[in-house]
C-alpha cells in the first residue's frame, strides 16, 4: 500500500484530531497539523502527541501550523476536518479556493455535516468517517482515550470517490483502527445512530452536571435517556434510516460502559460556550418537523442548551431589552 | 363574624406563611406562628414580621413558637400549613404525637395531591385547601417583599361539609385586603391544577437553565418549551375532568410574561442544593398522565432531571 499517496492535513487538534493524526503518522503517512489555538502548537512541536488510556501511542510531528491555508500551501491534499461543528462556517470561509486535486474528510459528529461542507465544496470531494473512539484532552498534547471500539466507517458522501475512501480505510486498518468502506446510504445510517447516542446523553449531562456514569446509575435519568433515543428513532425511521435489532438496548449498554467523565457536548455546555447541539438534537427536531413527528425531549434539550449558551455568550443583551 | 372564634396556628414562615400571619393578625384573630429556624424565630420575636412591596404590614405577633410541637400544645383550632409540600410527612409525624379530635388543617401548599396526604391523620371533613395567588421573596429572615397578588385566593373544605369554616377564613382575609373566596371542593381542585400547571411550566425550566423567569419568557427558544409544557399538562388535566376557560394557554403566557426578573422558589431550592417540590408539580402531571395513558415527555424530562440533580446535590451535601 502506498502510504504516501496523499499528504494529510489534520484541521483541529481536539481528541479526535490528535488520535487520527497519530494513527496516520505511525504507519508512515505524510501528516501536517493545524490548530487555531496557538498555545497547543509549541508543546506538540517540541514533544509530539501522546495517546494514553485505551490506546497508548506517541508520535512526533514536524509540521504544525496555525491555519488551514498553511496546510494547503505545504502540499496537503487530503484535509481531515476535526473541528467543532459550529466552527465549520469559519473554516469554509478560510478555504474557499480549494484546488481541484483536494479531498476533504470530515470526522465530525452530527447530522447533515457533509451537506454543510457541500455548500462550499464540490460534493465529489467530500468524504465522511464515523469514528468509534473518543477521548479527553489531558494537556495540550496528551489525549486520554476513553473509548475505542472499532470498526470505524468511511464513505464518500455521494459515492464519487470510493478509491480515496478505500485508501484511508486501508491505512487506518493497517494502523490498528479497523475502518470499513461502506456506501453513502449505509453511512447515513451510522451517522444517525451515532448522533442519536450523543443526543441522548450529552445535553442531559451538560444540563444536570452528571457524568455519563452518574447519569447511567439513576433510573430517573436512564428513563429520560431511553425516551430520547426512542423519540429520535421515530424521526430517523421516517427518514428511511435502518436500525439493527436491539438498537436501544445496545445504546444503553454502550452508555453504561462509559466512564466517569462528561461527553464533549456536555463539556461545552458546562464551560458556557457554543455547542454542537444544532447538529445533534437540533437536527432531530428539524427532521421531526419535516415529518410532523413531535420531538418534545429533543426540542427541550435543543432550546435549553441554546438559551444557555446565548445567555453565556452575552447574545441576549443585544437581542432583548430588559 | 367573630375573628376570635377559632385560634389559628401557622407552621412554616416563608413568604406565604408570613403574608398569611400578618393578615390574620391584622384581622384581629387569635394567632400563633412557628418555624424551625431558631435565628428566624429570634428575629421575629424581637423585631416582628415586615411585609414590603405590594403589601405593607408589620403587626406585632405575640405568640411565636420555635417548634411545631410547641405550637400544637397551644390549644389550636386550626393549623395552617405553609411549609414546602415535601415537609407534610414531618408535620404529620409531629401531629401524631399530639393527637386531637377536633384540630382542623388548612393546607396553603403548592402542588397536586398535597391536601390528600393529610388524610392519613385527619378525616376529610377536617381538611381544607387554600390556593394562594400571591407570592413574595424573602429579603431577610423576617422581611418579605410581596411581588404579586392576583386576587382572589380560594379556599374549600375537602368534602364540602364545612363550608362555614371556609367562609369564616375567606371573610376574615378579605376584610383586610387579602381577597379570598370560599368555593366548593371540585372548583378548588381545578384552581389547584391551574396553579400547578403555571408552576410546572416555568419553575423546573428556570431551575435547570439558571434563567430568571423574565429571561426564560423573553427568549423564544424557552418560551416555546413553556407553552408545550402547558399544553401537555392540560391534556392530562382534561382527562382528570378539569375544565379550562377559553384562552387558558394565552392567559397563562400573559401571566408568566409579567413574572419578575428573579427565580421561582423551586429554582431557588435546587440552586441551593435543597429538596424541591417537583414531585407535587411536574411529577404529579407525569403520574396522572400514566394513569390515563397520556404521554408527558416534557414533564417527565423536567421531573427526572430535577430529581437527578437533587439526588447528586444531597449526596454531595452528606459527604
Amino acid at each position: 500500500m502506498d502510504t504516501q499517496k496523499f499528504k494529510i492535513g489534520i484541521i483541529g487538534l481536539g481528541p479526535v484530531g490528535m488520535i487520527l493524526a497519530v494513527h496516520f503518522k505511525n504507519v508512515g503517512c505524510k501528516v501536517a497539523l493545524c490548530d487555531r489555538l496557538n498555545e497547543r502548537i509549541p508543546d506538540i512541536k517540541q514533544d509530539g502527541i501522546h495517546l494514553v488510556g485505551k490506546i497508548e501511542k506517541s508520535c512526533i510531528f514536524e509540521e504544525v501550523y496555525g491555519s488551514v491555508n498553511e496546510l494547503i500551501n505545504n502540499g496537503c491534499n487530503l484535509l481531515v476536518s476535526c473541528i467543532k461543528t459550529y466552527c465549520i462556517d469559519e473554516l469554509l470561509k478560510e478555504i474557499k479556493d480549494i484546488p481541484s486535486n483536494f479531498y476533504l474528510l470530515t470526522a465530525q459528529n452530527g447530522i447533515d455535516i457533509g451537506k454543510k461542507y457541500s455548500e462550499s465544496i464540490d460534493e465529489s470531494k467530500i468524504l465522511r468517517i464515523i469514528v468509534n473512539f473518543a477521548g479527553n484532552s489531558l494537556s495540550p498534547n496528551t489525549v486520554k482515550v476513553t473509548y475505542s471500539a472499532p470498526p470505524n466507517y468511511i464513505a464518500s458522501i455521494g459515492d464519487y470517490c470510493p478509491d480515496v475512501a478505500n485508501w484511508i480505510a486501508g491505512i487506518l486498518t493497517f494502523s490498528d483502527q479497523e475502518t470499513i468502506l461502506i456506501n453513502s446510504y449505509t453511512l447515513l445510517d451510522e451517522v444517525w445512530k451515532k448522533t442519536i447516542l450523543i443526543s441522548a446523553i450529552s445535553p442531559l449531562c451538560g444540563l444536570t452536571k452528571l457524568t455519563i456514569k452518574e447519569a447511567m446509575q439513576s433510573t430517573d435519568t436512564i428513563e429520560v435517556i431511553e425516551q430520547t433515543i426512542l423519540e429520535a428513532m421515530q424521526v430517523a425511521r421516517a427518514e428511511g434510516i435502518r436500525f439493527e435489532d436491539n438498537f436501544v438496548k445496545n445504546c444503553l449498554r454502550q452508555l453504561k460502559n462509559a466512564g466517569d467523565h462528561f461527553p464533549s457536548l456536555g463539556n461545552d455546555i458546562l464551560s458556557g460556550g457554543e455547542t454542537e447541539i444544532d447538529f445533534n438534537n437540533g437536527k432531530i427536531v428539524a427532521y421531526g418537523r419535516k415529518h410532523y413527528i413531535q420531538t418534545p425531549l429533543n426540542l427541550t434539550y435543543t432550546n435549553l442548551v441554546n438559551a444557555l449558551s446565548n445567555k453565556n455568550l452575552g447574545k441576549m443583551a443585544k437581542q432583548f431589552k430588559f | 363574624m367573630n375573628p376570635k372564634q377559632y385560634k389559628i396556628g401557622i407552621v412554616g414562615l416563608g413568604p406565604v406563611g408570613m403574608i398569611l400571619a400578618q393578615h390574620f393578625a391584622d384581622a384581629d384573630c387569635n394567632i400563633a406562628i412557628c418555624d424551625i429556624i431558631p435565628e428566624k424565630i429570634e428575629l421575629i420575636r424581637n423585631d416582628g414580621i415586615y411585609l414590603l412591596g405590594l403589601m405593607e404590614k408589620s403587626k406585632k405577633i405575640i405568640e411565636v413558637h420555635h417548634s411545631l410541637s410547641e405550637l400544637l400544645e397551644s390549644n389550636l383550632d386550626i393549623l395552617v400549613c405553609a411549609t414546602k409540600a415535601y415537609h407534610v410527612d414531618t408535620i404529620l409525624n409531629e401531629i401524631a404525637l399530639h393527637p386531637s379530635e377536633d384540630l382542623l388543617i388548612v393546607s396553603a401548599q403548592n402542588g397536586i395531591g398535597v391536601a390528600i396526604k393529610y388524610r392519613t391523620h385527619f378525616i376529610e371533613s377536617r381538611i381544607f385547601r387554600l390556593v394562594v395567588n400571591f407570592a413574595g421573596n424573602m429579603i431577610s429572615p423576617n422581611k418579605v417583599h410581596v411581588s404579586f397578588f392576583n386576587p382572589p385566593n380560594w379556599i374549600a373544605s375537602r368534602d364540602d361539609s364545612r363550608r362555614d369554616l371556609a367562609d369564616w377564613v375567606s371573610e376574615l382575609l378579605s376584610s383586610v385586603g387579602l381577597t379570598t373566596k370560599s368555593t366548593d371542593s371540585f372548583s378548588l381542585t381545578e384552581k389547584v391544577w391551574y396553579k400547578t400547571i403555571l408552576n410546572a411550566a416555568l419553575s423546573p425550566l428556570c431551575a435547570i437553565s439558571k434563567l430568571t423567569m423574565r429571561e426564560a419568557m423573553t427568549i423564544p427558544d424557552t418560551n416555546e418549551i413553556v407553552e408545550r409544557i402547558i399544553l401537555e399538562a392540560m391534556e392530562v388535566a382534561k382527562a382528570e375532568d378539569i375544565t379550562f376557560e377559553k384562552n387558558f394557554v394565552k392567559l397563562c403566557l400573559r401571566y408568566l410574561n409579567n413574572a419578575g426578573d428573579h427565580f421561582p422558589s423551586l429554582a431557588v431550592d435546587l440552586l441551593n442544593n435543597r429538596e424541591t417540590e417537583i414531585d407535587f408539580m411536574n411529577g404529579k402531571i407525569v403520574e396522572f398522565g400514566r394513569k390515563h395513558y397520556i404521554r408527558t415527555p416534557l414533564n417527565l424530562t423536567f421531573t427526572n432531571l430535577v430529581k437527578a440533580i437533587t439526588d447528586k446535590n444531597l449526596r454531595n451535601n452528606s459527604e
